[in-house]
């Protein structure tokens, strides 16, 4: 009865405060960021007091407390879902969360404070170090619960508590179980990476005749490259994230699947993500010796194991999808088309290619760019006859919004922080093409800019994810349909797209409110394309390369 | 791919390669000992695109009888 009572008070809709809960978790991974990216504890951690033992594990609080929460909220979601309703009244507009941000905020600005005085240098001066760390534990403790206070109230969160106590220590035993797993098994790097290296050095044995070898330090490779296989190329990394992405698959896609069988996922992911790690570092030292070193270091190895795990990862659910074995319905074409590979794969196959690319340079100037107009082209020729809702009709507003758009840019996209290193790469590449392939290379990178990126990213960002984060069935709901939620997560994540993310959040919001206000993709696709000619035109007429990233 | 491994490895030829000593401290070690990150920021934003997008078209309804 009262999980019935709770689901269809969910149902109803815009009950709960996502909107603040989601607000306040953004405020506190950007304090977080900010204290770790500014101080260091590592000079504190030198000397043989008792708080800099204690300090030294500090470390396992963050991971372990994830994990804990991770496997209550897992364990206990029908005991949530149970208790949702003594929430939704507590959490009624009757009681004022704010007063607890405001002191959150108070007690953060003072942590802050406390945190430059013990890690921004000088600490070893002051006396009584102790009480300064006890002091600054205590503030930091006093931050977080009143984060946690201005989130969920902590009656509330103890009256559950009550009503369910042993859910709380099961999920509380499998979290740290699972952290301790974690713990355990990271030891175990030795023996795989002496696994990954004899795989490596079979492969390359086999075309390279004068192959380095050195055992005991997994070091692998020819006389004029190297490679050292080290915990993170062992392969534990790819296993441990296919384990991620599968399980979550296999969790939010149950109900098309068959159960236990589709757990053979899981031993098939492992495998394949494991040997494929491997060539991914008997390539690296085939590129590395007959290529280029550079090419090898500062291109390949960077992107080949992302394009390799997302190649991975895709290929097993689209074996989940078809094969009989684990699927409870295998997929099949509709007649209709698949509506989502139209607006999507435009973008994809840009970003696919740029990582293909990326894997073959060294960075900075890209001469394979043309190579992302060209497959971008081919993509959405491919699906042009699922286009209809661009009716291309000139809008001032749209035109006006794309220059405002050019401007936000300018001003906020930070320069990069070795720019003449970049703007040299850009010159010297540019400088090394003959005369006509320079110029053919520019078109294409304003035609991509102009053309391609625009109608790619337009299509994917609004014409999909504005009305996918409104119903699951996009295709039905309106063209423009504003909500907030759509409205601030597609610009957030179009944002998060880009090196310069507050630019591209504020540029995707003008986007999304050219599309908004009529209704018409093409205005934000023209809004897009204005302020990419813009830059083009600043870019060439500057030599401001770095704008084109 | 593992049995072929495990075969090249029992092999008289693999034995030969790690009876050799070993070659390091070699005379060229481009261009000097170095870690790089195993993926950037920028690899890492691609992956998640490219992993989100296709789980997304991969698994529209439509697909689905």
């Amino acid at each position: 009865m009262t999980a019935s009572i709770a689901r269809d008070a969910v149902r109803g809709g815009g009950r709960l405060p996502l909107l603040r809960w989601a607000l306040l978790g953004v405020l506190l991974a950007v304090e977080a960021l900010f204290l770790c990216t500014a101080y260091d504890a590592q000079p504190l951690l030198a000397g043989g007091q008792w708080w800099a033992g204690l300090l030294g594990h500090a470390g396992i609080v963050v991971p372990l407390a994830t994990s804990v929460a991770a496997a209550v909220l897992l364990v206990g979601s029908a005991w949530v879902w149970d208790l949702l309703p003594d929430a939704l009244d507590v959490l009624r507009p009757a009681r004022r969360w704010w007063p607890f941000l405001a002191g959150h905020l108070v007690a953060f600005a003072l942590f802050a404070w406390l945190t430059a005085v013990l890690f921004g240098g000088g600490f070893a001066a002051r006396a009584y170090p102790g009480l300064w760390i006890a002091a600054w534990a205590a503030v930091g403790a006093a931050t977080l619960a009143l984060w946690g206070e201005a989130l969920v109230p902590a009656s509330l969160v103890v009256a559950m508590v009550r009503r369910a106590p042993a859910v709380l220590f099961a999920g509380a035993a499998v979290g740290a179980g699972a952290w301790l797993a974690g713990q355990v098994t990271d030891s175990w790097w030795s023996s795989l990476g002496a696994m990954t290296f004899w795989v490596v050095h079979g492969l390359l044995r086999w075309v390279m005749p004068e192959l380095v070898a050195i055992p005991g330090e997994y070091v692998v490779g020819s006389p004029s490259f190297l490679v050292a296989v080290r915990p993170p190329c062992s392969g534990y990394q790819g296993i441990g994230l296919i384990w991620v992405f599968v399980l979550g698959y296999l969790w939010l896609f149950r109900r098309t699947l068959r159960f236990p069988q589709a757990f053979v996922l899981l031993p098939i992911g492992t495998v394949v993500v494991w040997v494929a790690n491997a060539l991914r570092i008997a390539a690296l030292v085939a590129m590395g010796t007959w290529v280029s070193p550079e090419v090898a270091v500062g291109g390949f190895h960077h992107n080949a194991g992302a394009l390799l795990f997302c190649g991975v990862a895709l290929g097993m659910v689209a074996v989940a999808r078809r094969w009989r074995f684990i699927a409870a319905a295998p997929a099949t074409e509709a007649s209709g088309g698949n509506a989502t590979a139209a607006h999507l794969a435009p973008l994809l196959a840009i970003v696919a290619t740029a990582g293909v690319t990326a894997a073959f340079s060294a960075g900075g100037f890209d001469l394979l760019y043309p190579a992302r107009v060209l497959v971008a082209a081919a993509v959405l020729f491919a699906f042009r006859r699922a286009y209809r809702e661009l009716r291309w009709t000139w809008s001032w507003v749209a035109a006006a919004a794309g220059a405002v758009g050019f401007v936000l840019w300018l001003v906020l996209a930070p320069r990069p922080a070795d720019l003449a290193t970049a703007t040299a790469s850009w010159q010297a590449g540019l400088a090394g093409l003959p005369g006509a392939a320079g110029a053919l290379w520019l078109a294409l990178r304003i035609a991509g800019a102009v053309i391609t990126v625009p109608l790619a990213e337009e299509l994917a960002f609004r014409g999909y994810l504005t009305r996918r984060l409104v119903a699951a069935d996009f295709e039905h709901v309106p063209a423009g349909t504003f909500t907030w939620l759509s409205f601030l997560v597609s610009s957030a994540l179009f944002g998060a797209m880009h090196d310069a993310w507050v630019a591209g959040t504020l540029v995707g919001m003008l986007y999304a409110l050219t599309w908004y206000r009529r209704g018409e993709l093409a205005d934000a696709v023209l809004a897009h394309a204005v302020t990419n000619a813009l830059l083009a035109t600043y870019v060439l007429t500057t030599g401001a390369w770095w704008l084109w990233g | 791919m593992l049995a072929a491994v495990a075969v090249a490895s029992a092999s008289p030829a693999w034995a030969r390669q790690w009876g050799r000593p070993p070659h390091f401290p070699h005379p060229v070690l481009w261009p000097e000992p170095r870690s790089t990150p195993e993926i950037d920021p920028g690899a890492l934003r691609s992956a998640l695109v490219i992993l989100a997008g296709g789980v997304l078209v991969l698994t529209d309804r439509r697909r689905c009888r």
